[in-house]
């Protein structure tokens, strides 16, 4: 970008503020610094919320399963030996808390994409929930596809399950998927292409 | 028509994500152009990728209200544990810089004082300026032991103890004079 001022250009560079690094908002966080850990929260609420929609099944068990998850990477932050991997570590509390949700509800609640949140988070789901963007035809195609997705997502073993919600579902770094489900970043690669394998299968159908 | 391998497929699946290297993507690209049974595996990937990602979009949050929501459950988890510091928490990192000068300080006049102990125990118990003129003991008497209520006094000269003595006869000399330390000012 250049500007004309007294006939001389000038060149005006845009500068990119540089984004404190995952380690040093840790660190900053266990110093006491109580802005460090609103930013680590603002970075990744839409992964956690993302990544627990895909295992919860709903928005409402996911926003509680994400700030549930917060409190505890905060509450055991010290317990976190490698302050650069917290995205992966956050990641694996998030899908524990869903999975550990999931197991206490049965499987009555999970056919359900989009349930009713209670009033307090009603105020952060737009009227009509997730599926409100499309026209009715297609928010009903959209509804039972993603039905069925989801049961099919069930079907998976978990790792399976976990690495194509983080991976392919939420676009996250394999490297951070690897730190959540506690393996190799080869592994990781290795649970997305033997689930994509079985969804192929399952949802042979639509395919 | 050849079955691809699983292995094959795995490469070709990391091929489509983009983790391959330069040569390796020139490798697949060189099978895809021979083999139909790969070409119809890619065409799978593609359109599972597409249903991936229009059947399942993610919930529509309003992100600054769950970022404040999830901040105040995270402020109301940490009050509680500041409450349980000690009283002087609040001072924070002044408290301990503070706490460490006292004690430095506190040792050094520990250290001071323990040396300075002999010449305060040659220095009389009562300090008089002009030192050195007279001595009040009697001429048969041993010297009294030093106590509490006796003081080895040295005094200026003349004082008015000097006078009182040359005033009175040997015989009549006290063997030793207890002085109080009222009369000394």
């Amino acid at each position: 970008m250049s500007l004309l001022l007294e006939n001389k250009p000038i060149e005006v560079r845009t500068r990119r503020l540089a984004r404190p690094s995952d380690e040093e908002l840790v660190n900053r966080t266990l110093a006491g610094d109580r802005t460090a850990f609103d930013q680590l929260i603002r970075q990744y609420q839409r992964q956690g919320v993302a990544v627990s929609y895909r295992l919860v099944g709903n928005a409402h068990d996911a926003l509680e399963v994400t700030q549930e998850a917060f409190l505890k990477a905060y509450l055991g932050l010290r317990s976190l030996r490698q302050p650069r991997a917290f995205g992966g570590w956050l990641m694996r509390i998030v899908s524990n808390l869903s999975l550990n949700l999931r197991r206490g509800r049965g499987v009555r609640r999970h056919s359900s994409l989009e349930q009713t949140p209670c009033d307090e988070l009603r105020v952060m789901l737009p009227a009509g929930g997730a599926s409100s963007r499309a026209d009715p035809f297609r928010r009903t195609a959209s509804a039972e596809m993603g039905q069925r997705l989801h049961a099919a997502l069930q079907q998976l073993p978990q790792k399976q399950r976990l690495a194509i919600s983080m991976f392919t579902l939420e676009g996250l770094p394999q490297k951070q998927v690897a730190a959540a489900l506690g393996c190799s970043v080869e592994a990781v690669k290795w649970h997305v292409f033997q689930g994509r394998q079985k969804l192929k299968k399952l949802l042979k159908e639509y395919l | 028509m050849l079955m691809a391998s699983n292995d094959l497929k795995f490469l070709i699946a990391q091929y489509l994500d983009g983790t391959l290297s330069a040569h390796q993507r020139a490798q697949i690209e060189q099978r895809l152009t021979e083999d139909p049974a790969l070409q119809q595996f890619v065409q799978e990937e593609l359109r599972l990728d597409g249903l991936l990602g229009a059947a399942a979009p993610p919930p529509q949050v309003d992100w600054d209200e769950l970022e404040l929501r999830i901040s105040a459950a995270v402020a109301e988890a940490r009050d509680p544990q500041e409450r349980q510091l000690p009283p002087t928490a609040w001072l924070g990192a002044w408290s301990g810089t503070w706490v460490r000068v006292a004690a430095l300080a506190a040792c050094v006049l520990i250290v001071a004082d323990i040396a300075l102990l002999p010449h305060r125990a040659a220095t009389p118990l009562v300090a008089v300026p002009d030192a050195g003129s007279a001595v009040v003991i009697g001429p048969q008497a041993e010297p009294p032991p030093i106590g509490p209520q006796f003081a080895q006094v040295t005094l200026a000269s003349p004082s008015p103890v000097d006078q009182y003595l040359a005033a009175l006869d040997a015989s009549d000399r006290p063997s030793h004079v207890s002085i109080s330390s009222a009369t000394l000012h």
